[in-house]
């Protein structure tokens, strides 16, 4: 029986796992580097414990650490969330070893998905499709070129113990192909510690479909219906929804049937995502399994009304599958939104800092997992990912108004965020029409604001004004910082 | 008295009275009347412009230098001198680092010409290689960080003129 979990990860998925640890009656405890002291998960949780430097590798990635924090704090298991050690085969197999139980799939289970071309092998072995393309380690130059030309151009270069689009490079003739093997090689090895590359046939605006899945203990599995993750940047989602407005009845089944197949072929255990790529043709194939809880996990839960967190604390404790295949129903529509601290006036380049104000959306059908509050400053150190909105409605049209005026009541002041381009995707056309690729975003052009310049204009001259005005009030320069003090004095005096 | 404002680096002539008919701004010699509320939502203050409901935000940068959050947007307000002389003043500019990070790559050398856009250099931080393009075209007059180099918020990296 767990009585108590500790939580290795940080920002609002420690916090998601807190939460459902408080609704079970199991004491949650959160470990903080030097500068997450003051974040939220640290402040959450029943207990935490400091682990080391802010530096990632010091800290939230220090197995030995973390092992340690467990046994002093006497916990029975440990949540990896995602990112960081989460889908760690060596991690999962230290906690093993150690006698805690990894809230996840087993060590041999992470090292076959966590590895590309092995995955793609057992998948393809089980009848599955997956993307024309190697499934073998290429033993020397002629390998790739051989592969290529059987699949034909444009082909894509991918790293095999990679993910999130790095050492992905697209390759549309002869000429390119050496280079962006040697680039994806290079890639690879600082970002994985491995350079094996393959190549897949490139498939031309695909949209990405994944299926949640459980597994028990005991053979059995379900799915728990798709998510659309079209709507991505750089490789990186930015929303996802479900279900998919891709999909028709006999495909969803189909895709279902054959996400199970791949979950079982594996030996799969735990909460994991079947990704697949969909052509225009409505042809889809395996794309890999995401071993861990992943950030978009809100919108299945919201439309199926079952805890993913839950489930997988339920499992590695030994019980059986709660549900059954048949009674998993869809109901109504969810839509996720992802709010990184990143300027989209810039280049997206990110922006740390500190939250002065902020104001959160709320009213029916909204649900908030953020990692922030007023006061708190963004570490440089980690994702840029601040937090998700996610909305249900009874419908995609229901549930993308929703979403819009959700946006619109979100106001993070102090650092620049993406909420302005949320909210231009959810008037686009092509976005509320349902059809776009992966994409999309690419020639997506955020829309110009529909304020009155002039009226900006006119708040901006009485802000001067009252700013201009403050010498006469207060002679000392320190209190200059907050405008609205000084109006309130000002008010004060009338 | 009339005053030019910046507003994002558009210019506008504006005039505020404060009388018994409240709170008018004149922008470009049309009238607009403003509420302005007493009190602050999680500091935030409601400004009614001709009865139309904005939640304004503002922050100050320097003297006579202040940004203006609203909505989703956030304006660069700067009180003017004279008309027409923005663009052409800014012969040298400095590139600053938008973040605390580390200088992962520099993609340009001194004396190169850039246009605007080009790339100049990469800035690692929060797990990701940042591209820091030119604002402008020009040359590159000085570099004052190398490749490693830890650099801090609005750190001066490169001189452009």
């Amino acid at each position: 029986m767990i009585e108590k979990i500790l939580i290795a990860n940080r920002g609002e998925i420690a916090l998601r796992i807190i939460r459902t640890c408080r609704e079970m009656g199991i004491r949650s405890v959160a470990v903080y580097s030097d500068v997450d002291r003051d974040a939220l998960h640290t402040r959450s949780a029943d207990e935490a414990y400091h682990i080391g430097e802010s530096n990632p590798q010091k800290s939230y990635l220090n197995m030995d650490k973390l092992i340690s924090v467990a046994k002093e704090a006497k916990c029975q298991a440990i949540h990896p969330g995602y990112g960081f050690l989460a889908e760690n085969h060596l991690f999962a197999e230290k906690c093993q070893v150690e006698n805690f139980i990894f809230i996840g799939p087993n060590p041999d289970e992470l090292k076959l998905v966590g590895d590309k071309i092995a995955a793609r092998n057992t998948v393809r072995d089980a009848g599955a499709p997956i993307i024309p393309g190697m499934t073998a380690k290429a033993n020397n130059p002629q390998d790739f070129d051989k592969a290529t030309e059987k699949i034909g151009f444009p082909v894509i270069v991918k790293a095999s113990m990679g993910g999130g689009g790095k050492g992905m490079r697209i390759v549309r003739n002869k000429k390119g192909l050496a280079q962006a093997i040697e680039l994806g090689r290079r890639e690879a090895l600082s970002a994985f510690g491995d350079d094996t590359v393959y190549i897949e046939k490139y498939i031309e605006e695909p949209r990405h479909v994944e299926f949640q899945v459980l597994a028990d203990n005991y053979g059995n599995a379900i799915h728990l219906f798709e998510r659309e993750c079209s709507i991505q940047r750089r490789y990186q989602k930015i929303i996802e929804e479900s279900p998919s407005c891709a999909l028709d009845e006999g495909l969803r089944r189909r895709m279902g049937e054959v996400a199970i197949k791949i979950i079982k072929v594996c030996a799969y255990t735990n909460a994991g995502t079947v990704e697949f790529l969909l052509d225009k043709n409505k042809d889809f194939y395996f794309l890999e399994v995401n071993a861990r809880i992943q950030v978009e996990h809100p919108v299945t839960e919201l439309v199926t009304n079952v805890d993913l967190v839950k489930e997988q604390i339920m499992i590695a404790s030994g019980n059986k599958l709660s549900y059954k295949q048949e009674e998993m129903h869809q109901n109504g529509h969810a839509i996720e939104a992802r709010i990184y601290a990143e300027d989209p006036d810039n280049n997206f380049i990110p922006s740390p800092g500190k939250i002065k104000y902020l104001i959160e959306p709320s009213g029916p059908g909204i649900r908030l997992d953020s990692g922030i509050y007023e006061g708190f400053e963004i570490p440089v150190f980690y994702d840029p990912l601040i937090s998700k909105l996610v909305v249900w409605g009874t419908d995609r049209n229901v549930a993308i108004s929703r979403m819009k005026r959700a946006l619109d009541e979100y106001k993070i002041v102090g650092i620049k965020t993406i909420l302005r381009l949320l909210s231009s995707i959810m008037e686009d056309k092509r976005f509320i029409k349902g059809d776009f690729s992966t994409h999309f975003l690419d020639s997506f052009e955020i829309k110009e604001t529909d304020l009155d310049e002039e009226k900006i204009a006119a708040i901006a001259a009485l802000c001067e004004k009252i700013v201009s005005k403050k010498s006469l009030i207060s002679q000392e320069p320190s209190k200059r910082e907050n405008l609205w003090k000084i109006i309130g004095r000002e008010n004060a005096l009338r | 008295m009339k005053k030019k404002l910046h507003v994002n680096n558009k210019v506008f002539e504006v005039e505020v009275t404060d009388g018994k008919n409240g709170i008018n701004v004149l922008v470009n010699d049309n009238n607009h009347r403003i509420d302005l509320s007493k009190k602050t939502l999680y500091g935030f203050r409601s400004l009614l412009v001709d009865g139309e409901s904005f939640e304004v935000f503002c922050e100050q940068k320097g003297e006579a230098h202040f940004l203006l959050w609203i909505g989703h947007n956030c304006y660069e307000i700067k009180l003017g001198e004279a008309l027409g002389s923005g663009e052409t003043k800014e012969s040298v500019s400095v590139i600053t680092a938008p973040m605390p990070g580390l200088i992962a790559k520099l993609k340009v050398k001194e004396n190169e010409m850039v246009v605007k856009g080009d790339p100049i250099l990469i800035l690692e931080a929060m797990k990701m290689q940042n591209e820091i393009n030119s604002p402008k075209n020009g040359r590159i007059k000085e570099i004052l960080i190398e490749e490693g180099t830890k650099v801090g918020l609005e750190q001066k990296l490169i001189i452009l003129e």
